[in-house]
């Protein structure tokens, strides 16, 4: 059974369609793509699986649960994590802190064991470091655990995010455009480390514009246009599609060619 | 390890300055102002959690403050309940109240729960004000010492005794709170929400046990007063003290505990410094308010913080650049 299922899912804003009839479903280990033009819904997409936006029709299913009226916050209880293109780290914590947070679910000392400062704070306390800095090492941060977040650079606060989403210990984590503002080098680490979180069972989901990182790491590929599904297949499969080839890269009609031709 | 010496290093050195100030004190009169500053202390330190770390407005605090004062007078001198348990009494009162206006409110993003607690602080200032068979009206009423089995500390040093070691415990909570889960969530809330939320942490209801707890601390520190001052009126609970609560806060430092103290100390002693200038003693006040705010704008304490971080820092960066290369 697929973990994930979006089912006939559509999203407007005022006279808009971001989204239009969109089904797909991503099985549990795999990794998944949403590639597309900018503009296609990508992004809309993403917010409906993560509960940012309630999809206008249609229904999103994780491991066989509507999640219609659950706040980004439940999602994350059932085992939902995210990542952002445009930054959410924790600006003022500590990079080790980040991680911490991302521990919060696995928890659960309240207020008021906190205020009387009861052992248990203690022994959890200890517990979240101890995990976190495993976090932190796989993703090549744990030299930075004492710095404040906010004076990293862009690509470790990125590896921070997938840190922090992977103390929850996700059944399912959405990646951002994990590798946008990335460096080659950065990107073929990232892939890396993508692939690292499926094999320990972790199932991707991943909105990214580096084509070369998409077909590197995905099973397979979803490919948006305008809203509208476009195609759906392996790397290989969508690549050679005549008509992804021809949302990305635009075909030449004859008549262009002749307008070209006069000027 | 070395975080929590420190930190026990700290709470000493804090109980030993409490413990020596009322020696230092020259008379009574200082001694009073001494114990009003730590009165207001207590409440910026709860009112810090709200505000620094939440990232939500109270005007209502002072209500909370005169509700503690009430039922201390009117549980414990008037009805003779005994003081500890008439103070606990109306912590659970303004417990209750504060949990039902988060509730309705802290779900909404935005001022609301601002406009919510300046409504609820001006319906308690006219209820203390017109039910004078209970309260006494506008003139206030008359508060007993702070007993225990009888026992109690000659008046002056008693009020000071019992408001330091409120302000003792009122540190010791907020501080153990900051390194927690809970303290955790917290300020993930005030870095960003949306991240907050992703990660599991249910916002809104953190937003109302904080809203709730620092109310509590308001509503103890208004008992502590009642005692200590022998006496309370309506005046407590007006709309000034509350915009004065916030002020504290926001010029001692958002986030920071002893922030909440040192913007209490700068505020309460500031009119009194400047007395004898008479009527022109709030314009100075008010000038000198207007210069931190203008030169220090993330409040004293953070300012001092950080240039003190900035001052020591070629020393820093040395041993951490050795500690690299090792």
């Amino acid at each position: 059974m697929a973990l994930l299922d979006v089912t006939n899912v559509s999203l407007a804003f005022g006279g808009v369609k971001a989204l239009s009839e969109i089904s797909f479903a991503v099985n549990e280990g795999e990794i998944f793509s949403i590639i597309g033009p900018n503009g296609a819904g990508k992004t809309s997409l993403f917010n409906v699986v993560g509960g940012v936006y309630i999809p206008d029709q249609g229904e999103v299913h994780f491991a066989g649960d509507n999640l219609r009226d659950l706040s980004p916050a439940k999602r994350a209880a059932r085992g939902i994590q995210r990542t952002f293109q445009n930054l959410q780290t924790l600006q003022s914590m500590t990079v080790l802190e980040n991680v911490m947070v991302g521990m919060h679910l696995r928890q659960s000392s309240g207020f008021i064991s906190a205020l009387l400062g009861l052992p248990r704070i203690h022994e959890e306390n200890e517990f979240a470091v101890r995990a976190s800095m495993e976090f932190l090492k796989t993703l090549n941060l744990e030299h930075l655990s004492r710095q404040q977040a906010g004076t990293l650079p862009y690509g470790a606060q990125k590896r921070l995010e997938i840190a922090r989403a992977l103390a929850a210990q996700p059944k399912l984590l959405l990646l951002d455009e994990p590798a946008a503002g990335l460096n080659p080098q950065e990107t073929i680490e990232m892939a890396e480390v993508i692939r690292r979180i499926a094999k320990q069972g972790t199932t991707v989901l991943l909105v990214e514009h580096d084509m070369r990182l998409v077909m590197d790491v995905s099973d397979r590929v979803f490919v948006l246009n305008f809203g509208r599904a476009l195609a759906c297949g392996t790397a290989k499969q969508v690549s050679s599609n005549p008509e992804v080839i021809e949302a990305y890269l635009g075909v030449e009609t004859p008549e262009e060619n002749s307008r070209a031709a006069v000027n | 390890m070395f975080r929590l010496k420190r930190e026990f290093i700290s709470l000493t050195a804090f109980a030993a300055f409490l413990i020596v100030l009322p020696l230092l004190m020259p008379n009574a009169y200082f001694l009073d102002v001494a114990t009003k500053t730590i009165i207001n202390a207590i409440v910026c330190v709860g009112l810090n959690l709200l505000l620094g770390y939440a990232g939500q407005i109270s005007l209502g605090h002072a209500a909370f403050f005169a509700l503690g004062g009430y039922a201390t007078a009117v549980l414990g001198s008037r009805l003779s309940v005994p003081a500890p348990l008439a103070m606990l009494a109306g912590a659970v009162l303004v417990g209750v109240i504060s949990y039902v206006i988060g509730r309705a409110l802290l779900h909404l993003r935005g001022h609301y729960l601002a406009m919510a607690t300046l409504g609820f602080g001006a319906i308690v200032s006219i209820i203390l004000n017109r039910e004078l068979a209970i309260t006494g009206g506008p003139d206030g009423m008359p508060v007993g010492p702070f007993q225990i089995a009888g026992y109690s500390l000659p008046s002056a040093l008693g009020g000071y005794v019992l408001a330091a070691v409120g302000l003792f415990i009122a540190v010791k909570l907020a501080t153990s709170l900051i390194n927690t889960r809970a303290g955790r969530a917290l300020r993930a809330i005030n870095d960003s929400e949306i991240a907050a939320a992703t990660l599991g942490i249910e916002v809104a209801a953190f937003k109302v046990k904080v809203f709730v707890i620092s109310a509590i601390f308001a509503s103890i520190a208004g008992s502590i007063f009642a005692h200590a001052d022998r006496f309370i009126t309506p005046v407590e609970a007006n709309f000034l003290r509350s915009v004065e609560f916030v002020a504290m806060v926001v010029i001692g430092g958002l986030g920071s505990v002893v922030g909440a103290i040192v913007g209490a100390i700068i505020f309460t002693l500031l009119p009194q410094m400047f007395a004898h200038f008479e009527e022109f003693r709030h314009v100075l006040t008010g000038a000198l308010l207007i210069c931190i705010m203008a030169f220090m704008p993330s409040g004293v304490v953070p300012t001092l913080a950080s240039l003190w971080v900035r001052w020591t820092e070629p020393a820093a960066r040395e041993k951490g650049s050795v500690h690299g290369a090792a």
